[in-house]
């Protein structure tokens, strides 16, 4: 059985491919063979980063390639224990290809309206195509220090219907200069920082169980 | 003085509800946008003939017909097999 795992947003740079590039690294390292399939064949953010990590010689390999559709990159599922799908920013026929195919949906966001919004808007448009609320979350990213703006943030998804994932990433230089090193953001030079993203990273691994648990019952 | 309660509120007010949302999966137009290239296929004439028949019957006897009815079929084969 492969996990297969998607990341959309309906705006770009909201962290689907950190996010992506974060479950490689912890699936690998778990022991799990796992591929990215990076869907936007424009900006082909991963493949770029595993270009650089493979240069910096950073362990473990991850394996990341580029797939113009959501069909050829499922084409690989079989041969790896997880599949990542790295989405297109924009909602599009392909968000919901990817939704459709996913065990568990991930929705990375800000804690502003600006960011929410547009995430919730997509959720509802994914529901609409008949995927299941259940297989949606949402992560957390480039938070603040502002328990009170995290927690209205929260409680806004909550109030949408949708799961938000535990842990979240907040804004730093360090997660930016990791990502620029062909890094993880469980892996930069700050123990503190990459126990919070390995939060998010457990979060993601706990409902992808949970859904997994449902399936089986 | 009255009391201020706003710091008890969220701050962020309620989220859109679902019936009420957009579809923004449907209504993705910016596909429109991209840029576009040639696709130069040569085929037989009766092959070139016959589509250019039928790209005029369903869009119309003018300039892009054959470019929609190329499209559309391409929909329909990422629908059946995609």
């Amino acid at each position: 059985m492969t996990y297969i795992i998607g990341m959309v947003s309906q705006k770009g740079g909201v962290g689907k491919s950190t996010l992506a590039r974060m479950m490689a690294r912890e699936f690998v390292t778990g022991g799990l063979t796992t591929k990215i399939a990076d869907l936007d064949t424009q900006q082909q953010t991963c493949t770029h980063w595993a270009g650089r990590r493979a240069e910096g010689g950073v362990t473990p390999e991850l394996q990341v390639q580029s797939f113009a559709t959501v069909k050829t990159a499922l084409a690989e599922a079989p041969r790896f224990d997880a599949l990542i799908l790295d989405g297109k920013p924009n909602a599009s026929d392909q968000t919901a290809e990817i939704a459709a195919a996913a065990d568990l949906v991930v929705i990375p966001t800000g804690q502003t309206v600006d960011d929410l919004h547009p995430g919730v808007v997509l959720a509802h448009a994914l529901r609409k195509k008949g995927v299941s609320p259940e297989k949606i979350a949402f992560a957390m990213f480039k938070t603040t220090g502002s328990e009170r703006e995290n927690a209205a943030a929260r409680q806004y998804l909550t109030e949408a219907g949708y799961l938000v994932l535990d842990g979240e990433v907040g804004v730093s230089t360090a997660y930016g200069s990791a990502s620029d090193a062909g890094k993880a953001i469980t892996e930069t030079s700050f123990r503190t920082l990459n126990e919070r993203a390995s939060k998010l990273a457990q979060s993601v691994i706990d409902k992808m169980a949970e859904l997994q648990e449902r399936q089986v019952a | 003085m009255a009391t201020n309660i706003a710091k008890l509120k969220s701050t962020k007010g309620a989220p859109p509800a679902a019936e009420a949302a957009p579809d923004v999966i449907a209504e993705d137009t910016r596909d429109a946008s991209e840029p576009t290239v040639a696709l130069q296929v040569r085929v037989p004439k009766s092959v070139f003939e016959g589509f250019s028949e039928q790209a005029g019957r369903e869009f119309g006897f003018s300039h892009g017909a054959k470019k929609k009815f190329f499209l559309k079929i391409w929909e329909e084969y990422k629908a059946q097999n995609m």
